[in-house]
């Protein structure tokens, strides 16, 4: 806390993740493991995310670096982005790999794999995306729903 | 026809059509583009959400049988928050506040409908008799998301804001109303679902959200750095003089003859 009673910006990052982390002791305290699932499930599936998620956030910056490019009079800035973005894929990529036969889940073939992890991101982002519009709802609700603040001054003049 | 090519024209053309219909509706200098772009974007949906009669045999149909399911109780949703939030206190397009409570009933009859959805037989469950499996990556991702950012905008709201404690109550209560449904899920069966097989997905969804977060980054590093690069090899702005007296004097005297007010 800051001296002023006010909790620091970095207990916003601790809310953010402190769900995810009480889910999981809640559930193994309450469950313990599950029976037949463990870290050969669940390693590949971060891998397989982390690249998809990779690959899409990629070629959405690729295409602000266009206008970056443009905007800075430098047209070669989207292909060094895309170089070092091929590059860090690859070695991501050869990083998840030599972890063990992980990138096949419960698919048979890559191609199958492939279009399960595009299928998935999106699934997940629609649902990211959902809570976030919800939470900003409820945010710009609470706010437009409670007295503001030359109101409240008024309020306190009139009351002197 | 192939299977395959079958997939890729009734299902991944079609999806692909909405985020380019929308790219196309921003342009705002062409009326017609932009009719145009809504237009692509909505046969787009329209054909998304045909796919499970269209191609039944796509595995890929099952994100349009999840979309048509979830449909109807996200536009509840929607349209009861923009009912509560415009019948607020907002310097345009107010609605009459008694909109406010028809708000209400609809974000909370979507909320329930969705919940219901978990709970009760309305579960989207394929022609094969099998629960979704894009229902199982949907709901806890959407749920722990939903817990964690309300949660993080409520404490932004007390670190950042002025005297909204009142306000950021609301995003706690909705952080705690989702981490409980998740909580109850993962111990009690439903009508569909096992306990068990939820806590499944649940790890799962918690290991897609790391993934997520990883691959993002490690993408948002790799442009950032070529950026930073090329803004470091960037020659500095030529820096002008500082004003004389005299011009100083003349700025002053502009200034004096543009603002009005009594003269001490």
């Amino acid at each position: 806390m800051t001296s002023d009673n006010k909790p620091s910006s970095k207990v916003v990052v601790i809310g953010l993740l402190f769900p995810i982390i009480s889910i999981i002791a809640i559930d193994f305290t309450m469950n313990g493991k599950i029976p037949n699932f463990g870290t050969e499930d669940i390693n590949p599936r971060i891998a397989n995310s982390a690249l998809t998620a990779f690959i899409l956030c990629s070629t959405f910056l690729l295409g602000n670096m266009f206008f970056y490019g443009e905007s800075r009079k430098r047209p070669l800035a989207p292909i060094f982005g895309m170089t070092v973005a091929v590059f860090v894929g690859v070695l991501a990529t050869i990083f998840f790999i030599n972890q063990g036969p992980m990138l096949l889940e419960g698919n048979g073939s890559i191609r199958a794999q492939l279009v399960y992890n595009i299928s998935h991101t999106i699934v997940s982002i629609i649902a990211l995306g959902f809570s976030v519009i919800i939470t900003l709802g409820v945010l710009f609700s609470t706010i437009t729903h409670s007295p503001s603040k030359i109101q409240k001054t008024l309020i306190a003049l009139e009351e002197e | 026809m192939d299977e395959l090519i079958e997939a890729a024209i009734l299902f991944w053309l079609p999806l692909a059509f909405i985020p380019f219909g929308v790219w196309i509706s921003q342009i705002k200098s062409k009326t017609a583009t932009s009719k145009l772009g809504y237009l692509i974007g909505f046969v787009g949906i329209v054909l998304v959400l045909l796919s499970p009669w269209t191609v039944p045999q796509s595995p890929s149909s099952a994100i349009g049988h999840l979309l048509g399911f979830i449909a109807g109780p996200t536009i509840l949703v929607i349209f009861g928050l923009f009912k509560i939030a415009y019948s607020g206190n907002v310097p345009v397009g107010r609605l009459n506040s008694s909109e406010k409570n028809v708000g209400i009933v609809l974000f909370s009859s979507g909320i329930i409908w969705l919940s219901l959805m978990h709970w009760w037989t309305i579960t989207p469950i394929m022609s094969s008799g099998e629960v979704n499996r894009y229902w199982l990556i949907f709901l806890p991702n959407f749920l722990i998301s939903l817990s964690s950012l309300a949660l993080a905008g409520g404490l932004a709201m007390l670190t950042f804001g002025d005297s909204r404690t009142n306000e950021s109550r609301y995003l706690f209560a909705m952080s705690g109303v989702s981490f409980i449904f998740l909580i109850c899920a993962m111990n009690i069966d439903s009508d569909n679902l096992t306990a068990l097989e939820f806590r499944e997905y649940v790890w799962l969804s918690i290991a897609d959200i790391i993934g997520i977060v990883i691959g993002s980054v490690l993408s948002i590093i790799s442009f950032a750095s070529v950026i930073f690069v090329y803004e470091k090899s960037l020659p500095k702005p030529r820096s002008i003089d500082p004003p004389k007296s005299d011009e100083l004097l003349r700025v002053a005297q502009v200034i004096e003859d543009n603002i009005g007010g009594d003269k001490r």
